[in-house]
């Protein structure tokens, strides 16, 4: 089992777009995969047209004998699973901090998923809390979505200092480019610029288009409606990228 | 509800003979839809969970499938037994998804129908279905629609289709197994008693016999073979309930075919341990073994039409016909003197006489004696085991499971001994045999032959070394407690006469 969490210190990125339509791609490719979405929000839910609503709350899942597989909810595409967004997600915070192992409990919650699923998605919420420090420890990567401006560059830098924790050293991070104009000037300079200096980067990027948007209306992944559309390609050219550098194992991918 | 298409098909569904996929919960079904290519499912029964792969045909073994997770869950559980065709379908079949207000999938809905493909069953009329797979979390839902499509009368749902189509055939899910399960009553005559399970050894015995013959996995003839050691082990241990001179003719013939098909079962089981034993070697050296394995699988063709024969013969037909006979007839002339005691009695001094004798040779068993020992002490538990388990119904289900579970821990450090004495025996013969051909044999072979008889010595000499540990597990106050309220009555047994 590989758990991939997509995550960004910023909000407004394209994360969970990301997440939605990496998730399918992946269960598209035959592997049994769960989204779990972290997000009180509870877009990715809302995709996938589930109820953002979780039996017991976040406080019944971080209890004792909380478990994930009885909240678990098949979509409606083959081999593809979502835990789903609750709004009590928003205390998840305080809830983690009295728990006992405050930044183990994600990891826990996950364990007995392990001869299920072969991936499992999380969509986290956006900011550096303890929910993201469990994500982190759960995870055995890490994408992050990067708009092409100062800004996000900024936060990215952040999230690779915060990586350098001992105990975080074995995640591995990469990172892409989201909505991606390639008519401006600053994107085009950031996205060179940067790729030459880090190694993490992915090659693949998604660039800013309208398909992504109407996800919201058709409530379904990107490539479900609009496989051969400029976002669903890239999509899929970024869910390769992932998956190639997955199964190489590789080095020093730290963005 | 919108439809997701749907039309012709042919479904066979698949199982070991054993049913080891129904024993798991899951069912297993080639699809063959008229213009699109075949796949295989392996489904979860009562969910709507499946594995699906495009397969051109199914392999007879799960080993040979393309890798994936389908292989995996089939290899778990179905081991070395052969998938074979249970019941072929054919019809058509349209999918509907059940949607909620949100447009959100909650379950599936099929529509079908099916009859039996073969042309034996042409006049039966067909089955028409309406079933409902619930998706997971929302088995709420799904129940609410069952509900609707009950007052619809339409009753048909909730349907395992593996069931119709056993259905359809007349056939009985779980209608073979090779453990016993025969229930006596204590008080009945032991003659009577006896009959009955031996009776119900033949039915294994001719159950397994197209399997041998068409070769079609080697656990045909290892549970055939089990029924004649367990026949064999009634009539030496039983005694006293059949007069003895009717039973002579019996012995030498079930001794006949317990010898007839030994080396067919040695050979089929040094192959099936061969890729083990491969990587008890170097990777390297894995593949000099090579021509090693062509020697057995010649021999174990030669040895299966040896088989095959013996069960052709008039020899062996005439055998299990007076068999059947002798055990059929209900009369009194080939009773012995214990025949009429209560079945429960000759039990208890057979199973306790047997066990005595355990405890006496596993104690005598020291760090220096002979294999010979080990061996004879290996077929006296044998002995009472087969004892337990013939007469396991008469006595209380969670102390017996207990008493044999102890015994089986002493039987598995015994039966690996003696499995690796065979091993080393055989591959001393095998490495002779090929020797004695000549220079066609590469030396790489016959170091690797040496090699891995000198991985499994090693082996050996630990499997040796942990019987005292085994056996003092098995010779403990409790467990000696635990026999004899069981089976140690007071007082004297007419029973207990040799």
């Amino acid at each position: 089992m590989k758990t991939i969490a997509i995550y960004s210190i910023k909000g407004g990125v394209g994360k969970t777009a990301a997440a939605v339509n990496l998730a399918y791609l992946c269960a598209q490719d035959g592997a049994r995969t769960l989204l779990w979405d972290l997000d009180p929000q509870g877009a990715a839910s809302f995709y996938y047209r589930v109820k953002a609503k979780v039996k017991g709350g976040a406080r019944g899942l971080l209890q004792r004998n909380g478990e994930l597989p009885g909240r678990i909810k098949a979509t409606d595409f083959p081999n593809l699973d979502l835990l789903p967004a609750d709004l009590s997600y928003r205390h998840m915070d305080l809830l983690l901090d009295e728990s006992k192992k405050r930044k183990r409990a994600f990891g826990r919650l996950l364990e007995p998923l392990t001869d299920d699923y072969d991936y499992i998605f999380m969509d986290c919420a956006p900011s550096v809390t303890l929910v993201s420090e469990n994500v982190f420890r759960a995870a055995d990567l890490i994408i992050s979505p990067v708009i092409p401006t100062t800004l996000s560059v900024r936060t990215l830098n952040q999230l690779s200092a915060f990586m350098e924790h001992p105990k975080l050293r074995d995640v591995r991070v990469m990172s892409f480019f989201s909505m991606v104009d390639g008519r401006r000037k600053l994107h085009r300079e950031i996205m060179e610029n940067l790729s030459q200096r880090r190694k993490g980067i992915l090659r693949s990027y998604i660039p800013y288009s309208s398909d992504v948007e109407r996800m919201g209306i058709r409530r379904a992944p990107l490539p479900e409606f609009a496989g051969r559309s400029a976002g669903g390609h890239a999509f899929r050219l970024l869910w390769r990228e992932i998956k190639a550098r997955i199964e190489d194992g590789g080095d020093g991918n730290r963005a | 509800m919108v439809s997701e298409g749907g039309g012709a098909l042919r479904l066979t569904f698949y199982d070991s003979f054993d049913w080891r996929l129904h024993r798991a919960g899951l069912s297993l079904r080639l699809e063959q839809p008229s213009r699109r290519p075949a796949k295989l499912c392996c489904a979860r029964q009562g969910t709507g969970e499946e594995d699906c792969q495009d397969v051109a045909a199914v392999p007879r073994f799960a080993d040979d499938l393309p890798a994936g997770r389908l292989r995996t869950r089939l290899q778990q559980v179905g081991g070395i037994r052969a998938l074979l065709p249970l019941v072929t379908l054919r019809g058509w079949r349209y999918r509907y998804a059940v949607r909620n207000e949100d447009g959100k999938m909650v379950a599936r809905c099929y529509l079908e129908q099916w009859r039996p493909a073969s042309r034996r069953y042409a006049g039966s009329a067909p089955v028409g279905l309406v079933r409902l797979e619930p998706l997971r979390g929302y088995e709420v839902d799904t129940a609410a629609v069952a509900e609707l499509l009950r007052g619809e009368e339409l009753e048909r749902t909730g349907i395992d289709l593996l069931q119709t189509a056993l259905e359809l055939v007349g056939r009985v899910a779980d209608d073979y197994s090779s453990k016993l399960d025969v229930k006596l009553q204590p008080e009945e005559d032991a003659v009577v008693a006896v009959r009955r399970l031996l009776r119900s050894q033949v039915d294994v015995m001719r159950a397994n016999e197209a399997g041998i013959r068409h070769d079609l996995d080697s656990e045909f003839l290892h549970d055939f073979r089990v029924a004649v050691r367990r026949t064999r082990s009634a009539l030496s241990q039983i005694k006293g309930i059949f007069a003895e001179p009717a039973l002579a003719p019996f012995r030498d013939g079930f001794a006949w075919l317990g010898a007839v098909t030994g080396p067919k079962r040695d050979l089929d089981v040094h192959l099936l341990q061969f890729p083990e034993q491969q990587r008890l070697l170097a990777p390297g050296q894995s593949a000099d073994l090579l021509p090693l394995r062509l020697l057995l699988e010649q021999q174990q063709a030669a040895a299966g039409a040896e088989v095959v024969a013996a069960l052709k013969s008039a020899r062996y037909r005439r055998l299990m016909r007076y068999w059947q006979t002798f055990l059929d007839q209900g009369g009194t002339e080939f009773d012995g003197a214990n025949a009429r005691q209560p079945a429960a009695g000759v039990a208890n001094s057979r199973i306790w006489r047997v066990y005595r004798r355990v405890r006496r040779e596993g104690r005598a068993i020291s760090a220096d004696s002979p294999p010979a020992d080990l061996h004879e002490l290996r077929k006296s538990c044998k002995k009472l085991r087969y004892l337990m388990e013939f007469f396991q119904s008469l006595y209380p289900r969670n102390k017996m499971r207990r008493a044999i579970s102890h015994l089986k821990d002493l039987q598995e450090n015994l039966g690996q001994y003696q499995d690796q004495t065979v091993q080393l025996a055989n591959l001393r013969r095998h490495s002779e045999e090929l020797a004695a051909r000549g220079g066609e044999i590469p030396v790489p072979t016959l170091l690797a032959i040496g090699a891995l008889m000198d991985r499994i010595a090693g082996a050996h000499q630990q499997t040796r070394a942990g019987f005292a540990r085994r056996f003092a597990a098995f010779y403990t106050p409790a467990n000696h407690r635990l026999f004899r309220e069981l089976f140690h009555t007071r007082g004297p047994s007419m029973a207990d006469q040799p």
